[in-house]
């Protein structure tokens, strides 16, 4: 608790829908988490349960498909959202918050951040309103926030642009910080990123009633954050371009928020939001160390099982106590970027590790029983047909892997995606990238000149001979396939289309 | 070429128990234990089938087996711990399903040339998973995130249907 005095008596916390329904929101454990560490009394509700309990399956599917993208303009769905929202408004009308915090994790949530924002106005709630998470910084057509759009149409009062976790603190005590961008500014302000992780407030669960995500697909548990930033510099990520600097915890206090969630919710399922969980080796092991002290204090904790993404590295970084440890601390689930089986084209995404690294983890996690999700990447700008078979003889050589769970998965999303702010989008002219759309922020269509072989044709026929190895090694695929295969025949027409009118033309 | 591997516990009496490992018939190994706890190897290289696998004691003499009081004290046993494939361990319903004799599910055997017998396919990753894969929808049903048989032949005609799109349009 702070001595200096808040300036709102209630809060109203409340996450957007109707995207990651399978986990509690992080953003609004973390508005709990301000709110406890302030000894704020608030309310807290996810717009994604709510959604759950109201709408029909068909009504939340239909919905579901179309609110991803905003504006709607759909006037049904709208209604249908608003059947939703106008509980919570008179919920939150009730309870007498005189401040309401709303945590947009994505821009796929505008549309219900924008509607339930309409909806207080409509309920003439007398509150402050802020607004907060990567979804609302989303630049419009005019170049400005949509946060800022928003409050020029006077439906919030603040925004709060970048890192949140320190600027709200002041914010509640009435104070302005660099990142609090009030209604009347006209020119936006980004919060300062924070240095030391270890002062940001611990996300508070206690509020929360995880049973209920239980009933959803995959309940991925509790999400923690390690890290920010990342130490490498893949050149088709663009994390780099948002977290400039990698930045961590240390391990013990990590360990101690999982006991803290344990200890309020009994959750033995957590996931970490870190670009990389062992980004510091040094911070993976301490807080690995820490779990395994806190296993044996309450009885082993039978179940623990912990995922994050990871990055392999040379076996005198990951000697064996490093898995023996991730194995007895429940770190066994990792999302682990092997992205090609061809070190060459790896050394060029900046992934510093090699084929026999790769085989090394294999043999380690096979020993220790930690199940491996492989992103992989096809068709990468300077992926050879060479480099492409020896992806395919990496995934024939593990496929006795997915016997004993060591490859539970391997995620492939479509053939690569160039993405702006990454150092790949920065080489278009080293590479002879050409045909992209620069106004997108992702393409699948562009032209390689310095790999001709590898026109558009031939990536999408990698990505089909890819999904049919693993098919036919009997790998089990993801249900989003099909959802995947139908987006990229969209895109395919479209191209082709605008392809044969410019000809036209 | 791929290796079967198989995790013994054995028990000594007047001497350690030998086995022998037979494919189809064909003897692979004749293998004398001289531990409590031993691990077996044999290379398969087989012809793309279904197959059975026989492992039985043999040599086994009176004196392996102490009987006091009509009941036994102490015998030359071998029980299956672990079946593995290249080093991998396969699920345990795995090596449950092999008969001892008439029994089935029986890991610790004693008697002098019964054989426990275990049926198999190769390719034997491939058929490990589809094995793996209908047990699982046996248990779990269609349900949308499992994989199954009816999805696989679905998501290779929704892969062909995709490949056609692409080859036809002007790209």
């Amino acid at each position: 608790m702070t001595s200096t005095p808040l300036i709102f008596k209630k809060a109203y916390c409340v996450a957007s829908a109707q995207v990651y329904l399978d986990r509690p929101p992080p953003g609004l454990a973390f508005l709990s988490g301000v709110c406890d560490k302030h000894d704020l009394d608030h309310d807290i509700c996810d717009l994604n349960l709510k959604a759950l309990e109201i709408l029909t399956e068909d009504q939340y599917a239909r919905l579901a498909e179309v609110t991803p993208f905003y504006p709607l303009t759909d006037a049904d769905a709208i209604n249908l959202i608003n059947t939703v929202i106008d509980p919570v408004c008179v919920d939150i009308k009730n309870s007498g918050a005189d401040l309401i915090m709303l945590t947009v994790l994505t821009y796929h949530q505008n549309v219900w951040a924008e509607q339930f924002l309409k909806r207080l106005k409509h309920y003439n709630i007398q509150a402050t309103i802020i607004v907060g998470g990567s979804g609302i910084a989303v630049p419009q057509t005019d170049g400005q926030s949509w946060a800022r759009h928003r409050a020029n149409e006077g439906l919030i009062d603040y925004y709060v642009l970048g890192e949140g976790d320190q600027v709200l603190d002041e914010f509640l005590k009435g104070n302005t910080a660099l990142g609090i961008n009030s209604k009347d500014v006209k020119t936006d302000s980004w919060a300062i990123q924070v240095e030391d992780l270890d002062q940001t407030p611990i996300p508070s669960y206690s509020k929360f009633t995880l049973r209920e995500y239980q009933r959803l697909e995959q309940g991925t548990g509790i999400s923690l954050t390690g890290s920010r930033g990342c130490v490498r510099r893949c050149t088709f990520c663009d994390v780099g371009h948002y977290w400039k600097k990698f930045r961590f915890r240390n391990g013990k206090s990590i360990a101690e928020e999982i006991e803290k969630h344990y200890l309020e919710t009994g959750s033995l399922s957590y996931f970490f939001t870190d670009s990389l969980i062992n980004g510091s080796l040094k911070m993976f092991h301490d807080m690995m160390e820490h779990i395994i002290k806190i296993r044996q204090k309450h009885n082993g904790m039978p179940g623990l099982k912990i995922n994050g993404q990871y990055i392999v590295r040379p076996k005198q970084f990951h000697k064996e106590e490093h898995y023996r440890l991730m194995r007895d601390s429940g770190v066994i689930e990792l999302d682990t970027g092997i992205e090609s089986g061809s070190d060459k084209v790896r050394e060029h995404m900046g992934k510093k590790f090699s084929n026999e690294d790769i085989d090394y983890h294999m043999e380690m996690c096979s020993k220790y029983g930690i199940m491996n999700n492989l992103l992989m990447l096809v068709a990468y700008p300077t992926e050879t047909r060479k480099d492409f078979e020896d992806t395919i003889n990496m995934i024939k050589k593990y496929q006795k892997y997915h016997i004993d769970g060591t490859v539970v998965d391997v995620s492939e999303s479509l053939p690569l995606i160039l993405l702006k702010n990454t150092p790949l989008y920065d080489m278009v002219d080293e590479l002879g990238i050409t045909g992209h759309d620069r106004d997108e922020y992702n393409n699948l269509t562009y032209d390689i000149k310095s790999n001709p072989e590898l026109d558009i044709k031939e990536r999408f026929s990698r990505y089909i001979e890819f999904q049919k190895t693993l098919i036919n090694l009997n790998y089990q695929r993801p249900g989003r396939v099909p959802i995947h295969l139908e987006e990229m025949t969209k895109v395919i027409k479209r191209f082709s289309e605008e392809k044969i009118k410019n000809v036209r033309t | 070429m791929n290796e079967l591997g198989f995790e013994f516990k054995a028990t000594k009496c007047n001497g350690w128990p030998k086995i022998r490992m037979s494919i189809d018939d064909d003897i692979y190994q004749e293998y004398k234990f001289s531990s409590s706890h031993e691990c077996v190897s044999i290379p398969i290289d087989l012809l793309d089938g279904n197959h059975t696998l026989a492992i039985e004691i043999y040599g086994k003499s009176q004196s392996s087996t102490v009987v006091n009081d009509q009941q036994i004290i102490q015998d030359q046993l071998v029980t299956l711990e672990n079946i593995f494939v290249d080093n991998v361990k396969l699920p345990d319903n795995f090596k449950y399903s092999g008969t001892y004799g008439q029994q089935p599910s029986c890991l610790t055997w004693g008697e002098n040339n019964k054989q426990w017998l275990w049926n198999f396919s190769t390719p034997i990753i491939d058929w490990i998973l589809k094995e793996k894969h209908r047990l699982t929808e046996e248990k779990y049903g269609d349900h949308y995130d499992l994989w199954s048989e009816k999805k696989k032949e679905n998501y290779l005609r929704l892969l062909d249907k995709f490949e056609n799109d692409i080859n036809s349009l002007n790209i």
